[in-house]
């Protein structure tokens, strides 16, 4: 009787800590985000990894965050690569591993101040901050930049940096990332997966 | 001569009648951490989708919280009909119905994508299937779809917000940054504030004569007759507005980011 207890004992440890999932805990700062159907957009998005848990998405600080069983194996690429196919710009990323390891991602700096030299400037069609965010990361990503600078109210996009890098190689680039400018005109497939407050008038 | 001065005085009436009546900033109630989506009543009590705190709140005429539900995904512009709540579900693709004892169910629906905005008129009901980029219209128990992504008319970008009246059906195509307007088989009559320079048209709210417009990225509310012609804009004290309702003469504007009321009184 007593062996039978003891064995019972051990299959319900064994079934309880079997069963306690561990979770990996992911915080990612959204650049832009403000519009209550964009940011409850990308959290739809990322409902797409199965057993996503305790969600919390702050609009103003852009900040998202969320928990996601270890085992899953979740990896800062597929987190970045989530945001960025749903057409948000990501700004930092955490993830806390369950046994405490961090992993970490920042986004390219924008020089804090733009200078009148060597400044060029390019008009580009957008709506909101996360056009902003978009707009100025797609001219920071070519080498050579040093700044970019998107008004959203002129639509003015002021930028600095090696002369070298043309203004038609800056304007495909913000093309590629959906926004119309004064020289390249978006493709419509690219247009549409902008998320839906970027969709400025074409 | 005397018939004269009574046609002019009974025309010049007449006219003062029909004379729009401006809308003036009265108060502005600030709301305890509440980012309101959507407001109705129900049997005079005000109540509102608190789409960040997934529930629903309700308050008094100054603001305070009354009563809040809570375990709603994302409830967004929701709608009022015989004592019944009608809940989108952004977040869970799926219409709540809060009865008045508080019990919860579920409206059987064609599969949605995103409900952002339901009405509810008489036996007919519209849902702003967000995602989907149309409006399910249900009348006489059976679903109709009106339009389809694209910018033309007819067509939408992402609506979020629908109102059925007598005759019509009137859509917030807030991406397309317009209204648009539909008899009940589904045929598009109108498209109102395309001119407007409107940047994302979220909520809308309509009278017997008037149009009620958010304006969100631009902090604004358009105010049209059944026309679309622009009667008054009001920008005082607005800030990421994304619903409006007229409640005993005032307007009641919800400013999503400031989690407060701005209130106007003529």
């Amino acid at each position: 009787m007593k062996h039978l207890l003891t064995l019972c004992m051990v299959v319900l440890v064994s079934f309880t800590m079997l069963s306690q999932k561990e979770y990996d805990h992911f915080q990612i700062q959204v650049d832009g985000l403000g519009c209550p159907f964009c940011a409850y957009g990308l959290e739809k998005k990322f409902k797409e990894f199965k057993g996503l848990k305790k969600i919390v998405i702050d609009i103003e600080s852009g900040n998202f965050e969320f928990d996601y069983p270890e085992d899953k194996k979740l990896t800062m690429d597929a987190i970045i690569d989530q945001v960025n196919k749903s057409g948000y710009t990501p700004k930092i990323a955490k993830i806390t591993r369950f046994d405490g390891f961090e992993e970490t991602f920042t986004a390219s700096e924008n020089n804090a101040a733009i200078s009148n030299k060597n400044m060029r400037t390019i008009i580009v069609q957008g709506n909101c901050e996360m056009c902003k965010a978009r707009i100025e990361k797609s001219v920071l990503s070519i080498a050579g930049i040093e700044s970019a600078f998107w008004n959203k109210d002129t639509k003015e996009l002021q930028f600095t940096g090696n002369k070298s890098v043309s203004q038609k190689e800056v304007a495909q680039q913000i093309a590629n990332a959906g926004h119309d400018n004064e020289l390249i005109t978006a493709t419509q497939e690219v247009y549409d997966n902008l998320p839906p407050c970027c969709l400025y008038k074409k | 001569m005397k018939k004269t001065i009574l046609l002019s005085l009974v025309t010049l009436t007449l006219a003062s009648c029909n004379q729009y009546q401006n809308w003036f900033f009265e108060k502005e109630l600030q709301l305890n951490n509440v980012h309101a989506i959507g407001i109705t009543t129900v049997n005079n009590q005000i109540w509102l989708s608190d789409g960040n705190g997934n529930r629903l709140v309700s308050i008094n005429e100054q603001g305070e919280l009354i009563n809040e539900i809570k375990n709603f995904e994302r409830p967004m512009h929701i709608s009022a009909f015989e004592g019944n709540l009608l809940i989108p579900e952004y977040g869970r693709d799926t219409i709540s119905i809060l009865k008045p004892s508080f019990k919860k169910t579920s409206l059987i629906t064609p599969k949605l994508d995103a409900p952002a905005g339901i009405h509810q008129w008489k036996k007919e009901i519209a849902i702003a299937d967000f995602y989907n980029h149309r409006i399910l219209y249900k009348s006489k128990n059976k679903w109709i779809i009106i339009g389809e992504k694209g910018s033309h008319n007819g067509q939408f970008n992402y609506p979020t917000d629908v109102q059925i009246t007598e005759n019509n059906i009137y859509v917030a195509d807030a991406y397309n940054h317009r209204v648009q307007v539909f008899s009940k088989t589904g045929k598009h009559l109108q498209t109102i504030g395309a001119d407007f320079n409107i940047n994302a048209a979220t909520g809308i709210y309509v009278t017997d004569s008037k149009l009620y417009i958010t304006d969100f990225e631009n902090n604004r509310v358009i105010i049209t007759d059944l026309k679309g012609k622009k009667l008054q804009t009001l920008e005082e004290n607005i800030e990421k507005p994304t619903d409006i309702l007229v409640i005993k003469n005032q307007l009641w504007i919800l400013n999503f980011k400031k989690s407060s009321i701005s209130l106007y009184k003529r």
